[in-house]
């Protein structure tokens, strides 16, 4: 069920915000012992909760769209009273006296927290597969990683324990695991959405944005999470209020699609699903503009290399015990921490100039369509991967579509574009200018329409 | 605060990922302008808004 046929539901007296939050309540009862995506159930607290929803329509206080909807937060967002750990031993036992600002729009939204979901270590990785919470499975092959760091908020929305989920993005990891769980993630452009009460990972590389089972459910919750706000410096002061109508009219959309790199080393059966969505979008009226970008490879070397020293820099001082950290995660942070400042400053002049390359790109079309991921999701434990004849590592891989976008700042939504021969789901990443969500989501809305018709 | 150091063995085995990463990055680096900004650079009329 989607947010909007929630809604629907409660408005017409279908149903109520006691009975949308049980149904949750018996999902995660039922597959959350399988699958892990939960690190905390917050149960006592989302029925109390919905009990005074239901009483606040009856009385026809209505806070929008969000009134009564069962959601969760990824476990480094800040929950007033409910432990936050980051997915990290480092935090185990933290809990904050506060809400971080997107959780506390979402409570005066009238959404329902039903607890906080699993991630990555720190959120830095892309497997889920956590040494101190456990591993997250993926709900549409157990033996299957659900993606990451955001993984527990992806399986959560794949699976109906929660009608949408937040996840963080600083190299992939709101869009990897919606391509791996077949749902709907928006990576918002840098400073959309407030990141106070959120652990950083990557500071001038990190975002927030809405994971969900439609693009419509997407743009409800992103006019909820986004806006300026003083306690964090980054946010931007454009509004954002458009949700896509039905249906979506995209007639004389200038789509590009990259002829170089976003189409090598990808799996036959991506290719083609993408293929299949950009001749939809024809169909549809949008102008296809086949294109060349700037070079990807160099933008990512210089996304890896900020991020490698903005991670340590947050999270050094917690190095004091190394048998804290994973191995994955304990490797990656020392790497940050031999890189010398020169490079990070000169990976910071170079970001400045891919950033005015890019604008030209986006001066001839107003969204580029890519895949998501090279892949469906990898095995659980995998490391490597073959593609083209050539072997791969799995996580420079499957990031390699996305980590660029993120030192560029520019929003990214990833839809479902189909399924493997193996029934596994296909990301389509579409690409827009800054501050620009409109124009990804409503490409992603007609196209979500056309692919389910 | 001091940080701890890294032990020499995870130093030895990473070496060669950051040395890869940092020629790569510095055949870049050094077909930048001159006097190319940072992404870093700091607005003051921005920040005294």
């Amino acid at each position: 069920m989607t947010i909007v046929e929630a809604g629907d539901a409660l408005r017409r007296g279908k149903t109520t915000c006691i009975e949308l939050t049980e149904q949750c309540l018996a999902r995660i009862e039922e597959r959350n012992g399988d699958l892990n995506a939960f690190i905390t159930v917050m149960a006592d607290s989302a029925r109390v909760r919905a009990v005074a929803l239901d009483k606040e329509l009856r009385s026809g206080i209505d806070r929008g769209p969000l009134h009564g909807i069962p959601i969760a937060h990824k476990d480094l967002i800040c929950v007033k009273g409910e432990r936050c750990t980051a997915g990290s031993k480092v935090f185990e036992d933290y809990v904050p006296d506060y809400d971080a600002t997107v959780a506390a729009r979402f409570e005066d939204a009238g959404a329902i927290t039903v607890g906080k979901t699993g991630l990555h270590e720190l959120a830095y990785g892309i497997t889920s597969a956590n040494p101190h919470f456990g591993v997250i499975r993926n709900p549409h092959d157990r033996e299957r990683i659900p993606g990451g760091s955001s993984g527990g908020s992806g399986v959560a929305v794949a699976t109906g324990m929660a009608l949408m989920a937040t996840g963080t993005d600083t190299g992939g990891s709101v869009r990897i695991p919606a391509s791996f769980c077949g749902i709907t993630g928006l990576k918002t452009t840098y400073g959309r959405v407030s990141r106070y009460g959120v652990k950083p990972l990557g500071i001038s590389l990190d975002t927030i944005g809405p994971m969900t089972q439609s693009v419509r459910d997407a743009a409800i919750s992103l006019r909820v999470m986004a806006g300026y706000d003083e306690r964090d410096p980054a946010t931007g002061r454009l509004p954002f209020n458009y949700v896509p109508p039905m249906p979506c009219p995209i007639s004389g959309l200038r789509v590009g699609v990259p002829e170089n790199y976003f189409f090598d080393a990808v799996a036959p059966e991506v290719r083609s699903a993408v293929e299949r969505a950009v001749g939809l979008c024809k169909s549809l009226g949008a102008r296809v503009v086949r294109l060349k970008t700037p070079d990807v490879e160099a933008l990512n070397l210089v996304s890896r290399t900020i991020l490698l020293v903005e991670a340590p820099a947050v999270l050094e001082p917690y190095l004091e015990n190394r048998g804290q950290f994973g191995e994955d995660v304990l490797a990656l942070l020392d790497q940050g921490r031999m890189v010398p400042a020169t490079d990070y400053v000169n990976a910071q002049r170079l970001r400045r100039l891919f950033v005015q390359e890019w604008r030209q790109v986006f001066r001839a079309v107003d969204c580029l369509l890519t895949p998501t991921t090279p892949t469906a999701a990898p095995l659980i434990g995998q490391k490597q991967m073959e593609l083209d004849g050539v072997t791969h590592d799995v996580r420079l891989a499957t990031t390699r579509f996305m980590r660029g976008i993120n030192a560029l700042g520019l929003p990214a939504l990833s839809i479902p574009c189909g399924t493997t021969g193996d029934g596994l789901p296909i990301g389509l990443q579409i690409i827009g200018r800054a501050f620009e969500e409109e124009v990804v989501l409503r490409a992603g809305a007609a196209l979500e329409d056309a692919l389910q018709a | 605060m001091t940080p701890s150091p890294i032990p020499e063995d995870q130093r030895a085995r990473l070496q060669p990922q950051v040395e890869d990463l940092l020629s790569k990055l510095r055949s870049l680096t050094a077909a930048l302008p001159e006097d190319s900004d940072s992404a870093l650079v700091f607005q003051a009329a921005e920040e005294c808004e």
